[in-house]
């Protein structure tokens, strides 16, 4: 009686890990709405996709990259020369290493078969493209993997109600793009919260805000409200001169080629091994004698 | 379908031995021959799972919550007559299989999210 309370204990405390991990798993919740693209391949598998939210650089070998319908088309749908900027809003998939993933951008068709990055002046379709064709924009991230030794802690003394213009907030110290403006005068019950302080090389003072009413930036606690800050951005190096295709040809061969067998190799690796543990545990572990077995030995017997 | 597969193959099957080696460890299995029997039932069960669930991701496309669902049930039963039949010291075998891949489907879950 002891032993079997002492088994159905130690199955209890197993039920309760495993049901606290599934719980922890639904706590786990995003607190913004975050956009998603109008996009069937995307819907399809939302869960493997990763949020990026991110700026690159189309910056392909050849002067162009190549936009593709979906990840699994073996055909273009077009080509975007190098330097357009498009936003990646997801990657796909979440397990592959970061230059063999795909992301999803929005473009704008200029003519047949050649895109450019939206500005608002036509409809925009959603495309995939691999990311190893796409360089990052300099951004926040960029700029927090540069500087990160430099960072140090808020120590408080910065009133944001003391200025009557909005606060700024740039992308980050010297980008020379202001991502919002917020007049504290309108949000008198919430303080800003600075996760760390940067010096730039002319001294100034700017603080990182993580979230601020769905916003987050820098702000140049030195010169908060002014507009004309020096840019110091690093310039983008490394962009491979653009050139489009000099026929679009929306067939890619290469992607169908080299596909098929890499995926059977994989299959008969799997069953293979399948097959051998199967086997092995059948050679050395013997099985158990069940009720009828037992009977039979004791009329033999 | 890419050749890093076979790395997601690898870490799926390194995680899961790692857990249900846990789990088994937490409901009293120590006999060493039933540790290695639940690492080679989960060598045998996991690794075609997870490449099942990319198979249908990458040609088939039905959907993919329903396929998981499927794939780790058939994993449950598959793992649970295995215990039945060879573990000697696994005394409810497939409540067993039940919570070794509930911990190991959740904490995949909960890593997923957080990665």
């Amino acid at each position: 009686m002891k032993m079997k309370l002492k088994g159905m204990v130690k199955y209890a405390a197993a039920l309760l890990l495993c049901l606290a991990t599934l719980i922890m798993t639904y706590s786990v919740v995003l607190a913004d709405v975050i956009w998603e693209p109008n996009d069937s391949f995307y819907k399809k598998h939302t869960d493997d996709c990763e949020y990026e939210d991110r700026t690159y650089i189309a910056n392909g070998e050849k002067g162009y990259i190549t936009v593709y319908k979906d990840p699994k088309s073996k055909e273009a749908e077009g080509y975007s020369e190098n330097g357009n900027t498009y936003f990646v809003s997801f990657v796909y998939p979440k397990s592959a290493p970061e230059d063999k993933k795909w992301g999803i951008i929005e473009y704008q068709v200029e003519e047949k078969g050649i895109f450019t990055e939206p500005d608002g002046s036509k409809k925009t379709k959603t495309g995939w493209v691999k990311m190893e064709e796409m360089m990052v924009n300099y951004d926040h991230y960029s700029f927090y993997s540069d500087h990160r030794e430099e960072f140090n802690d808020y120590s408080g003394g910065f009133d944001p109600f003391s200025y009557e213009d909005p606060i700024l907030f740039w992308t980050f110290p010297g980008s020379g793009v202001i991502g919002s403006r917020i007049d504290m005068n309108n949000n008198q019950d919430m303080d800003l919260n600075f996760s760390y302080l940067y010096t730039d090389d002319e001294g100034q003072e700017w603080g990182y805000v993580g979230y601020f009413y769905a916003s987050s930036g820098w702000v140049c606690l030195s010169d908060p409200t002014n507009e004309k800050l020096p840019v110091t951005a690093p310039n983008q190096e490394d962009l491979i001169k653009p050139s489009l295709p000099a026929s679009v040809d929306l067939s890619d061969n290469d992607r169908a080629e080299g596909e098929t067998p890499v995926a059977v190799i994989i299959i008969a690796l799997v069953v293979g091994l399948v097959v051998i543990t199967a086997v092995l545990i059948r050679i050395f572990w013997k099985k158990k004698p069940t009720a009828s077995d037992s009977s039979e030995t004791q009329k033999d017997a | 379908m890419e050749p890093w597969i076979l790395a997601t193959l690898g870490i799926s099957l390194g995680l899961t031995l790692l857990l249900e080696g846990l789990i088994a460890l937490v409901v009293g299995v120590r006999d060493k021959k039933d540790l290695l029997l639940v690492c080679l039932v989960n060598v045998l069960t996991n690794p075609a799972v997870v490449l099942c669930y990319h198979l249908n991701s990458a040609y088939i496309g039905i959907n993919q919550v329903l396929v998981k669902l499927i794939l780790e049930a058939l994993a449950v039963l598959t793992e649970g007559l295995y215990y039945r039949k060879y573990a000697s010291g696994i005394r409810y075998p497939f409540w067993f299989s039940v919570l070794a891949n509930g911990f190991s489907f959740g904490v995949g879950l909960l890593l997923n999210k957080l990665i």
